[in-house]
């Protein structure tokens, strides 16, 4: 055969065998049963398919060391459940002269989780570009939503201070592949099939 | 036509070879056609063993069969008290004669193979239909049909990559314009972009700010001159060198498009991109998976 089983999101095949491939002409994805535990999914290992992101360009503005959230990108939990997640952050940022502005990665509890510092020691206002990578790999258990936040922290430190829409801010969720193989049902022997007897060649009639 | 040679010796459980034992092969799930002239495949084929135990029929090769999964199943009525009848599942190799027993597949593998058309990028089917599926044998690539408006392509809800980059090392551009200006180098081919899909362009590079307290202006440019994206360097001493990397997604654009980096300064400022082998400057557009269902037109 040269094609998939060719259904929609709601038509899927009520008897699949492992490995068995559909296309579900409503979404266009390409998907293979693994079986009862795991269901209809695509292909294991590929990754780099943006999964979720959020963006924004309104100003952003900090001061006595105080932390805001920019950005807030939440995934459900059958979204990522076993699968590695690239997590990046691309914002403009700007200080004043004197001490440092933070922009961070942190989870949904506000815990952080990966920082970049822009310290101006200098005696002029200075604005640069930044971009932060997180990697996690998300269990084959996970029950509640997976989500991360782009804050910033710091005594006169901005994002986007004029308000201009090309100077975006963005949080993107990649997915880098599964973190294993899906469990699945023993595949069925190869080799020989046996049945009743329906031919008796000593008797020469069927039996 | 393309047929092998299968054969197989049937012995009964005290090793002697047994004569006269009928033999069914049909096609499974049948029926099926020959790729090479759209003839019909006789559904059923009959025979049986003779002195030696020995059965032996031309098959078509399955490299021939339409519908590609199909597989054989041998029947061999075996008597009872011999053992009893035996059901074998198997293909026809290209392999001419074959053992049976060299053939053998199993039945739940064999119904779920996906065989994609063997064609190159250059010979793709006349006439496709939804869900076809090729193997594009001078680029490895596997696609599948989605209609006359998407045409050939991966996997839907996969994402498909770069599609279009340039990395530059040709040598450091430097400008004191204040107008937004292309950067040698740095402007992507032109390409095709598939409506419903998301593509993120990605920029990486190093740059300079000659003059203390100005402004660097870096942008992301269409083929139509519009600007995508933009960030500011500002830095307090100079000359210093600091990265500068951009991230622009887009979800609503088709057909053909490019990308480049212009950049622009303050007044009485120069600024430069550097593009050196050690320090490359890179400008990558991906696709980054779906972001709505695609157009299939039959």
């Amino acid at each position: 055969m040269s094609a998939p089983g060719v259904v929609t999101s709601t038509t899927h095949p009520p008897n699949p065998q492992l490995g068995d491939c559909i296309m579900e002409t409503d979404t266009g994805y390409i998907l293979y049963w693994g079986g009862p535990n795991v269901g209809w999914i695509p292909s294991q290992d590929i990754g780099g398919r943006l999964l979720g992101y959020a963006e924004g360009y309104a100003p952003v503005s900090v001061s006595s060391f105080a932390t805001v959230t920019v950005l807030t990108l939440t995934l459900a939990p059958q979204t990522v459940r076993g699968r590695n997640l690239l997590w990046i952050a691309n914002y403009p940022l700007g200080k004043t002269t004197g001490s440092a502005g933070t922009g961070f990665l942190a989870d949904i509890n506000d815990n952080v989780l990966s920082d970049r510092v822009f310290n101006n020691g200098l005696s002029n206002s200075i604005e640069s570009a930044f971009t932060i990578l997180y990697r996690e790999s998300i269990s084959l258990t996970q029950q509640i939503n997976v989500g991360k936040k782009l804050k910033l922290t710091g005594n006169n430190a901005w994002m986007n201070q004029s308000s201009i829409p090309n100077r975006k801010y963005y949080l993107f969720c990649f997915d880098e592949g599964s973190i294993v193989a899906p469990a699945s049902p023993p595949v069925p022997p190869v080799g020989a099939l046996w049945n009743i007897a329906l031919w008796d060649a000593t008797q020469s009639k069927w039996g | 036509m393309p047929t092998s040679i299968i054969s197989n010796v049937v012995k009964g459980q005290d090793g002697t070879p047994l004569v006269g034992v009928p033999v069914i092969i049909d096609l499974v799930p049948g029926p099926a056609f020959r790729m090479n002239d759209g003839s019909e495949i006789l559904p059923l084929v009959e025979t049986e063993t003779d002195a030696t135990g020995t059965w032996s029929v031309p098959l078509e090769q399955n490299t021939n069969i339409d519908p590609s999964t199909s597989y054989y199943r041998c029947r061999e009525y075996v008597p009872r008290v011999k053992g009893g009848q035996r059901v074998w599942y198997f293909i026809a190799p290209s392999v001419s004669p074959s053992k049976l027993h060299d053939c053998l597949t199993g039945a739940s593998v064999a119904n779920s193979l996906i065989r994609p058309v063997v064609v190159t990028s250059t010979t793709h089917p006349v006439t496709p239909f939804v869900g076809m599926q090729i193997f594009e044998s001078d680029t490895g690539r596997v696609l599948y049909y989605y209609g006359s408006t998407v045409g050939w392509q991966p996997d839907w809800g996969l994402a498909w990559g770069e599609i279009a980059a340039v990395s530059a090392v040709s040598a450091d551009f430097t400008t004191s314009n204040t107008s937004y200006t292309q950067v040698t180098g740095l402007i992507t081919p032109t390409v095709n972009a598939v409506a419903g899909r998301q593509y993120i362009t990605v920029f990486s590079a190093s740059c300079q700010v000659a003059t203390t307290a100005q402004n660097l202006f870096v942008g992301i440019y269409d083929q139509a001159a519009a600007q995508l994206m933009e960030r500011q360097i500002t830095l307090g001493s100079v000359p210093v060198t600091v990265p500068v990397e951009m991230y622009f997604r887009e979800g609503s654009i088709s057909g053909s498009i490019n990308r480049g980096i212009r950049i622009a300064m303050s007044s009485g400022a120069s600024g430069t991109i550097q593009m050196a082998a050690n320090h490359p400057a890179v400008l990558s557009i991906r696709d980054v998976g779906p972001r709505a269902a695609p157009v299939i037109t039959p």
